[in-house]
């Protein structure tokens, strides 16, 4: 009984906390410029997540270490610096995206400028961090960011004819800019595929004791979690084609979003659209300074547990500070969110290959995973999986150039 | 190491020089969105507050692109084209303003 | 006897002290050689110094160059392999971290930081 409401949980937190910054902007841009055509590309990032966090969650059962601890160990400190160095810049840019997408959220409820919430905001996400546990973290933002659940009441409200919808998941050529199509492409693969995504999960893994008993409950909560949490991202995308495109209302400022919703649900479309924005961007501010924390001190093998006193870890937890504080600079400056947004989430996805082609190593290592290793069906996936993230490595700096403005 | 650079590099690649007919649909959609706003201000679906935001960043696109159409690179059928596509996006930031009132 | 794979198994591995804290990662190893005698596995380190040498000569510099603007010293635990007490899935040694330099910056940082905030300090677990 325990274990069911521990994955009814684990799924919830899934669906919950799977929409922030840029999966809400590139949903948007996709839906806007090419209606359900990118529905593939949110379909492909969310079955990814899902088979690299059930790795990575089965590796920290079985090795009783993170996919961190296992990246230094396995492959020494010369090759653990680029997914360290990567996963440290890619990660710093999508937290400050995060900071600028609660405090757009903010500026659009209260028109008090954008700028002058990033210190509030970060004050409070290190606060929580501070005297909170884990578990407050990953699963109390994540259940509050189940009021994401209305892009999937906004969609259904619209009427879109589902099969279309249907149609838009098999990936097919697109009727005019082919180098946007697929630079939004890669933009949707990025804001679902995050390396920090697969990192969290492997530390909260260890964080709630999960061993081999506990497979299973990784496999379920991992596959359910990021299959409707990537329905609500879909969710977006059909809301977008559905009221921007038809007006050629291309998502140039995150606050265009703020009408998405009310030609479906009217003046409650506005206010819920704020929260998803505001409470998503939260909560992913709370997963990516933990995951940065994690990504240092577990890589350089320090004291680390969100569970513990700051006192009891503190590099992990002075790391933690430093990054949300340094992260609220730039929005504090007003840099462009959105802007920031497209550039980290391409930057996102073309950081993949660091740690996805060491995972196949890792998973098929039985010094290191026993008798879990991968079987045929999740090496392909894996495998698949890594080669697409080398494609994509290659295609990052063409597209950006070609379809990144 | 040689990172920093290359991020630059990568961050400036999307920031090339302004193309006209990207400018027009830009206005175009700025003033499709402040449409959309008017209709859903007028309903009380959103707030006076956030479509004076609207009204901020539509105006921001408006000078935007008077800006591209002033510039000594723009070839005079452009010019044309973006000024039409100003005065509809000025027009439309007009609808909105009252329709606060 | 069984043998120890020593890079598998031993560098880069997470440290762990008698309470089973983490204090670093064997960033490097000692190996003595000894006239007449076979080498012998001597100590292992931890520190960023080590850690720097073994990426390359760039790394060392800017590592130095760091440690100058802080006006800090490089501080090296050398641990006597003989205090290895487990060689699993971390390296549990026979000392209290607290005694050794590992924890140095672990230690300034509660001190001068971590304690000063409210809520810092406190019962081990939250």
């Amino acid at each position: 009984m325990k274990k069911i409401a521990e994955v009814a949980l684990g799924v919830i937190t899934g669906i919950g906390g799977f929409l922030e910054v840029g999966s809400l902007a590139t949903s948007a841009q996709g839906g806007a410029e090419f209606g359900f055509q990118l529905g593939w590309a949110v379909l492909l990032g969310s079955v990814s997540l899902m088979v690299l966090m059930e790795a990575s969650g089965r590796l920290a059962a079985v090795s009783n270490r993170t996919l961190v601890d296992q990246l230094r160990e396995r492959f020494g400190i010369r090759f653990f610096l680029a997914p360290l160095v990567v996963g440290l810049v890619v990660s710093l840019l999508v937290l400050s995206s995060e900071i600028g997408g609660v405090s757009l959220a903010l500026q659009m409820a209260t028109g008090v400028r954008f700028q002058l919430w990033a210190l509030p905001i970060a004050f409070l996400a290190w606060l929580l961090l501070w005297r909170g546990t884990f578990s407050l973290v990953e699963n109390g933002a994540a259940m509050l960011g189940l009021v994401s659940i209305v892009f999937a009441v906004g969609a259904a409200a619209l009427h879109p004819r589902w099969t279309s919808v249907g149609a838009g998941l098999l990936p097919t050529r697109p009727a005019h800019d082919t180098a946007r199509y697929w630079y939004l492409a890669v933009s949707i693969l990025g804001a679902s595929i995050s390396p920090y995504l697969y990192m969290f999960y492997s530390s909260g893994a260890i964080e709630d004791g999960w061993t081999t008993e506990d497979l299973w409950v990784n496999r379920v909560t991992s596959a359910l979690g990021n299959i409707f949490g990537g329905g609500l991202a879909l969710m977006v995308l059909v809301v977008a084609a559905l009221v921007f495109l038809p007006r050629h209302i291309h998502v140039d400022a995150y606050e265009q979003m703020g009408i998405i919703l009310t030609p479906a649900l009217g003046h409650q479309g506005f206010v819920f659209f704020l929260a998803t924005l505001g409470i998503t961007c939260f909560g992913t501010t709370l997963e990516i300074a933990l995951a940065i924390a994690y990504l240092l001190a577990q890589g350089l093998g320090w004291q680390w547990s969100e569970n513990m006193r700051p006192s009891q870890d503190s590099r992990f937890s002075v790391t933690y500070t430093a990054v949300i504080l340094l992260c609220a600079i730039p929005i504090l400056l007003g840099v462009n969110v959105l802007g920031l947004t497209n550039i980290s989430m391409v930057l996102t996805a073309a950081s993949l290959p660091v740690t996805v082609v060491p995972m196949v190593v890792l998973m098929n290592d039985r010094d290191v995973m026993g008798k879990s290793v991968n079987g045929l069906v999740a090496n392909l996936a894996l495998i698949a999986l890594a080669v697409m993230s080398c494609a994509i490595l290659l295609a990052a700096f063409p597209l950006q150039l070609l379809g990144g403005g | 190491m040689r990172l920093a650079p290359l991020l630059a590099a990568f961050a400036l690649l999307g920031c090339g020089g302004a193309d006209p007919s990207k400018e027009i649909e830009t206005l175009q959609s700025w003033r499709a969105t402040i449409d959309l706003a008017t209709d859903a201000q007028l309903r009380g679906w959103v707030t006076p507050r956030y479509a004076r935001q609207l009204l901020d960043e539509g105006r921001k696109a408006a000078s935007q692109g008077d800006q591209l159409g002033a510039s000594d690179k723009t070839r005079p059928a452009e010019r044309d084209s973006l000024s039409a596509a100003g005065a509809e996006l000025r027009a439309a930031l007009g609808r909105l303003e009252r329709a606060g009132r | 006897m069984k043998g120890i794979c020593l890079v598998h198994d031993v560098l880069d591995a997470q440290l762990v002290d008698r309470t089973r804290q983490k204090m670093g990662r064997a960033d490097g190893l000692v190996i003595e050689i000894r006239d007449g005698q076979p080498p012998r596995v001597a100590a292992v380190l931890v520190g960023g110094s080590i850690l720097a040498e073994r990426v390359g000569r760039w790394m060392s510099a800017l590592s130095s160059g760091v440690l100058r603007i802080l006006h800090a010293e490089s501080a090296v635990t050398r641990v006597p392999f003989e205090r290895v007490r487990v060689i699993g899935s971390c390296v549990e040694l026979d000392l209290d971290a607290g005694t050794t330099n590992a924890l140095r910056t672990e230690k300034w940082l509660d001190d001068h930081v971590v304690c000063r905030i409210p809520g810092g300090a406190g019962a081990e677990r939250k």
